[in-house]
């Protein structure tokens, strides 16, 4: 199944990985499920003083909402998005 | 141009707060479990929790509900109190395994035997998080803790309590789960059994519970990325998860 953003019928939607480093706490669970390598840790550090998860440049997320699943902080956001 | 539309993100029955709990605590993912219910179920108004004592103190400052605190262990009676004072909402308490099965063992039982009609959300992970990393009655054997360094001794201290299985020779209790926090199946698995209970207290004014083996990294001392494993190696043979008691079907 394609899903699709309001407004934009017909052309199919890329998945975005976002995370929140305010409630990031540097667990790394996220980075070790996700099945297409899309995440990895940071090297800059939080005001917790922990290095976040960060999405990867070049690696593309299906936003299979695993990362999601096993996030102790609900510091994970997935976004649709389309060229409109 | 592109759009972009958020499809998953922090349910909105949880508080902005940041939690106190440790990189990789279990206690962070119920939340968020709890929190998704609550959303889909739009119960944020008709919905009381209880807050134990132990790790999760502070439930209330992370969810977006009415919340009490009880003395320690006392939870599930207070839970039953509000439940009686106010049978219209849905009632849950949140309690760790030092203070259900060990302060509460008293509570818990009598609240089960009489068949309280609400849900209880039990956190087994095997210590006691918050006063440092003592021995609990759910710490498997050979477990090294603070108050048992050489590990637990089965002569010294007796096995581990299976509160579900204990719970299940009761007459009144409608439906017992145990559950995982570990892989993302499991995760949802959890979630699945919380919404049963959820729907037990609802509809059949019943009593039901939900253990869930929850990863304690710190004191399990343990990368958060290997307590999923440390589940499935050290738990799960003593406390076998599914179904242990259901008679709703
Ligand atoms: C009457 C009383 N006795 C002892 C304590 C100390 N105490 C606080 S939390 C706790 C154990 C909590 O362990 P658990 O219920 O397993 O929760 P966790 O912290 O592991 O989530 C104890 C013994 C207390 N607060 N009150
Ligand atoms: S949604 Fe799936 S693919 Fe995307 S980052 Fe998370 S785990 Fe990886
Ligand atoms: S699972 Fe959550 S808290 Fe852990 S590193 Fe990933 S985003 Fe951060
Ligand atoms: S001590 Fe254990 S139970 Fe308590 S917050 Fe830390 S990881 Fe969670």
């Amino acid at each position: 199944m394609v899903l699709r953003l309001k407004g934009n019928e017909g052309k199919p939607v890329a998945y975005q990985v976002r995370i929140l480093t305010e409630y990031c706490k540097g667990c790394e669970l996220c980075v070790a499920v996700c099945p297409k390598g899309a995440l990895e840790m940071s090297d800059e550090l939080t005001d917790l003083g922990v290095r976040p998860a960060c999405p990867k440049a070049d690696a593309e997320c299906t936003g299979c909402t695993l990362c999601y699943q096993v996030c102790p902080d609900a510091a994970i956001e997935i976004w649709e998005t389309a060229e409109a | 141009m592109t759009q972009a539309a958020m499809k998953l993100g922090r349910p909105k029955a949880l508080l902005d707060n940041r939690t106190h709990y440790c990189p990789g605590c279990g206690h962070g993912v119920v939340h968020r479990i709890l929190a998704e219910i609550i959303d889909e179920w739009d119960i944020r108004d008709s919905c009381i929790g209880m807050a134990p004592v132990g790790c999760a103190v502070l439930a209330y400052q992370y969810l977006d509900i009415d919340m009490c605190e009880a003395a320690h262990g006392r939870t599930p009676e207070v839970a039953a109190g509000v439940k009686r004072a106010r049978p219209d909402k849905l009632v849950f308490s949140y309690q760790g395994d030092g203070d259900l099965a060990a302060i509460g063992t008293n509570e818990i039982v009598h609240v089960a035997n009489r068949g309280e009609p609400i849900s209880v959300i039990f956190i087994n992970n095997a210590v006691y998080g918050m006063t440092g990393g003592q021995m609990a009655p759910t710490t498997v054997p050979g477990q090294k803790t603070t108050t048992s360094p050489k590990g637990r001794s089965i002569t010294g201290e007796g096995y581990p309590l299976r509160v579900c299985e204990l719970l299940a020779t009761l007459e009144q209790p409608a439906y017992i789960e145990r559950c995982v926090i570990g892989t993302p199946n499991k995760i949802r698995r959890t979630k699945n059994a919380i919404k049963k209970s959820f729907r037990v207290q609802r509809d059949l004014k019943a009593f039901s519970l939900v253990e869930v083996l929850s990863p304690c990294p710190t004191y399990w001392r343990v990368p958060p990325t290997k307590a999923a494993e440390y589940i499935e190696t050290y738990m799960e043979e003593i406390f076998p998860p599914g179904i242990i008691k259901d008679t709703t079907k």
